[in-house]
């Protein structure tokens, strides 16, 4: 007994003198959370950390993954125990409300000093850019971007003899094809096949509010706009869909059921570049994506990044920066996120590389879009107040209430929520 | 002697000290900063600030805080007799000598020991009024099938039954415990006085196991006064809101909308309303419990 407490304690002071060795030879040690699965994680070391740690052989990457519904409850835990980490991953919904209560580092003097605008896309970086969208510094450094893009099935547009959309493709366009391409193949009056499947969610909802001219919060965030006509219009043109035009699935149709474009049962669907993932796997029909269309005011395209930010605690933040460095340009394409979203680089996003990762979509599209692209607002208190919207305009989209009325009493929700800090 | 039972009182709270430093520090930890916060505006990122009394204030003002509470007593209201009725027929029902009599426990038990998650996925599915499996058998009766978990009027009521299949066969098995302990001489004694099933059933049954219903019926209600995984997954508190409730509201309000300290104040108010049922619960059991 006594002879193993003695080489027990032996064993513990050579470890001491280990560690306090490393110390003297001034090794970084970085604390890197994000929100990945194991699959995601082993990426993450293969294709980032383990090429950065051997380019920077003193900086040390601890790696702490979380799934995404549990990574900001453990992330606020690390801030209220006074050990946050020194990079994180970081989502647009969350980056203003972070910066906004001081604890992300200011990257613009970071990047100005050694980055140049020009070879990023802008466009998403807005998302990430505090106080102001347009003028604001960046707390945070996006990585990679998706943004929202229509699908369409190719087989199902041949057999009924519609033209593929094209670029300038308007509402009325996607209505006017949406109304050939709705079925009801064996006149039991339920329809088979839907011209449209839509969500009416925050990248669907907000481009067309958008497109058609109105805006959802006014320009100093600080009021709900919403309600204007041309905001209505859109609104109501979406409901119509469902219930007018009868060419879209109400939710009562697609609740439960998920994306009825990837089974087989609609011609379009507005997604997120993402849902490549998923589409690469369907064998069952050819398909193809395009552009969202346009309203009568403009064409917006929403896009919105995943970003990694640097804690304003964190004591080495050059080091930090050096691996967010790292990251977005790490030189080829990494399996994390290269596959589904676009690189925030652009010499690798246009890359040949890149361009023919995957075979399917014409991937020329998303370089087109990019003149249209914004993020929108994702501002401030965004998870609390959008989720307030979507709660009083569904009744709308249900079928059970007039659209102005729903409007109505999603802004009094909204405005309560910005009111409120 | 009288060391002797010392020595073995210190021997109970031996074994006791675990599970109290683990009450005290996690538990008991937890529900007083909880209160010292909930008068706080705390974000958990950034310190917190003394704003006294303003987070109760908001929760007694805010229409949303009213709905979760509202649609939180609706789910009592139809869970808790749902479970208590069905469970005990059920327990009856498995109480007696058939052949196979196991198998039907063990799958009445099952969705007891099913992941939530799945359930509610699966039920989604079985929900949805265009291609799901209850309205075409609805329709096979010549019913048309309410649109279910995409109706605000039916939502709760589909979370109910959900929420009531999953559960019931926990309730089951503490009655069937109950049934097997009711002495057989009981039932010869009302057979011989000429007493049919259902009189020995509500006169012998009903009055015997009635400590068990009291323990089911607490049971029921703190669990649906805390409900929140079932909507957490299956409908997210929608459509129209109609699914929020109070659980659902303190976690997004302490996890989504860094808003900690108003959620604490929403979780005393819950706590404050577990507490005065339970209390009415129990001062209301003289009139209709039976203990042996």
């Amino acid at each position: 007994m006594r002879r193993t407490l003695v080489s027990f304690l032996v064993v513990v002071a050579v470890l001491g003198f280990a560690v306090v060795g490393y110390g003297q030879e001034e090794k970084v040690v970085l604390k890197y959370m994000t929100w990945v699965n194991a699959l995601g994680a082993e990426w993450i070391q293969e294709d980032f950390i383990e090429p950065f740690q051997e380019l920077y052989p003193h900086i040390e990457i601890q790696h702490e993954y979380v799934p995404f519904a549990e990574y900001w409850r453990k992330l606020m835990t690390t801030y209220a125990a006074g050990n946050p980490p020194d990079l994180m991953h970081m989502s647009v919904g969350y980056v203003y409300d972070y910066a906004d209560r001081g604890i992300l580092l200011n990257l613009e003097p970071y990047f100005t000093r050694d980055l140049s605008l020009e070879e990023y896309y802008a466009q998403p970086m807005k998302a990430v850019r505090y106080p102001n969208m347009e003028t604001g510094d960046l707390y945070a450094m996006p990585y990679a971007f998706v943004m929202s893009v229509l699908h369409y099935n190719k087989d199902m547009f041949d057999a009924a003899g519609v033209d593929y959309p094209t670029d300038d493709w308007t509402w009325d366009d996607l209505l006017a094809a949406a109304k050939a391409l709705t079925k009801d193949f064996d006149g039991d009056g339920k329809i088979d096949q839907w011209g449209f499947f839509f969500q009416p969610n925050y990248y669907t909802l907000d481009a067309a509010i958008y497109s058609f001219g109105g805006r959802v919060l006014s320009e100093d965030l600080s009021t709900a706009i919403f309600d204007s006509p041309e905001a209505e219009a859109a609104v109501q043109f979406l409901v119509d869909l469902m219930w007018e035009h009868k060419v879209s699935p109400s939710p009562q149709v697609y609740h439960g059921i998920g994306n009825l474009f990837e089974i087989g049962n609609a011609a379009m669907v507005i997604g997120n570049m993402a849902d490549l993932d998923v589409y690469r796997n369907i064998d069952s029909f050819d398909w193809d994506v395009a552009m969202v269309p346009g309203g009568p005011a403009t064409k917006v395209v929403r896009m919105w990044p995943d970003s990694i930010a640097i804690a304003s605690s964190s004591k080495h933040p050059e080091e930090a920066w050096e691996y967010v460095k790292f990251m977005i340009n790490s030189g080829k394409i990494d399996r994390y996120s290269g596959q589904r979203k676009m690189p925030i680089y652009r010499g690798l996003a246009e890359s040949d590389e890149w361009m023919e990762y995957d075979k399917v979509p014409d991937k020329s599209v998303y370089i087109r879009a990019m003149e249209y692209g914004h993020p929108l607002d994702f501002r401030p208190n965004w998870g609390e107040w959008s989720a307030a919207r979507e709660a009083q305009l569904e009744p709308a989209f249900l079928g059970q209430m007039p659209v102005q009325e729903a409007i109505r009493n999603a802004v009094e929700a909204v405005q309560e929520v910005l009111d409120d800090n | 002697m009288l060391r002797k039972r010392f020595k073995s009182t210190i021997g109970i709270y031996g074994y006791l000290v675990p599970t109290i430093i683990g009450l005290i520090l996690f538990n008991a930890g937890a529900i007083v900063a909880s209160f010292v916060l909930s008068f706080y505006k705390y974000d958990v990122i950034t310190p917190a600030k003394w704003i006294g009394l303003d987070n109760y204030r908001w929760v007694l003002n805010s229409k949303l805080f009213w709905t979760a509470v509202n649609n939180t007593f609706k789910f009592a209201a139809g869970y808790i007799p749902l479970s208590v009725f069905l469970a005990l027929g059920l327990a009856i029902l498995v109480n007696e000598r058939i052949k196979g009599v196991g198998l039907f426990r063990t799958i009445f038990y099952l969705p007891v020991v099913t992941s939530m998650v799945g359930v509610s996925m699966v039920f989604a599915w079985l929900f949805n009024p265009y291609y799901g499996l209850v309205n075409y058998v609805l329709g096979l009766f010549k019913i048309t099938g309410p649109a279910w978990l995409s109706s605000p009027q039916w939502a709760m009521p589909a979370v109910i039954l959900v929420s009531v299949w999953k559960t019931v066969g926990y309730y089951m098995v503490i009655y069937l415990a109950a049934l097997q302990n009711i002495s057989p001489e009981l039932y010869e004694a009302a057979q011989i006085d000429g007493a049919n099933r259902w009189a020995q059933i509500r006169h012998i049954t009903i009055p015997v196991v009635s400590s068990t219903t009291f323990f089911v019926v607490i049971m029921c209600t703190m669990s649906s006064l805390k409900i929140f995984e079932q909507v957490y997954v299956m409908t997210q508190g929608g459509p129209a809101n109609s699914t929020v409730t109070v659980n659902l509201l303190i976690y997004r309000n302490a996890f989504e909308y860094l808003r900690m300290g108003r959620a604490t104040s929403m979780a005393y108010f819950l706590f404050a309303a577990i507490m005065i049922v339970t209390c009415i619960q129990f001062l209301g059991q003289r009139w209709w419990v039976h203990y042996e």
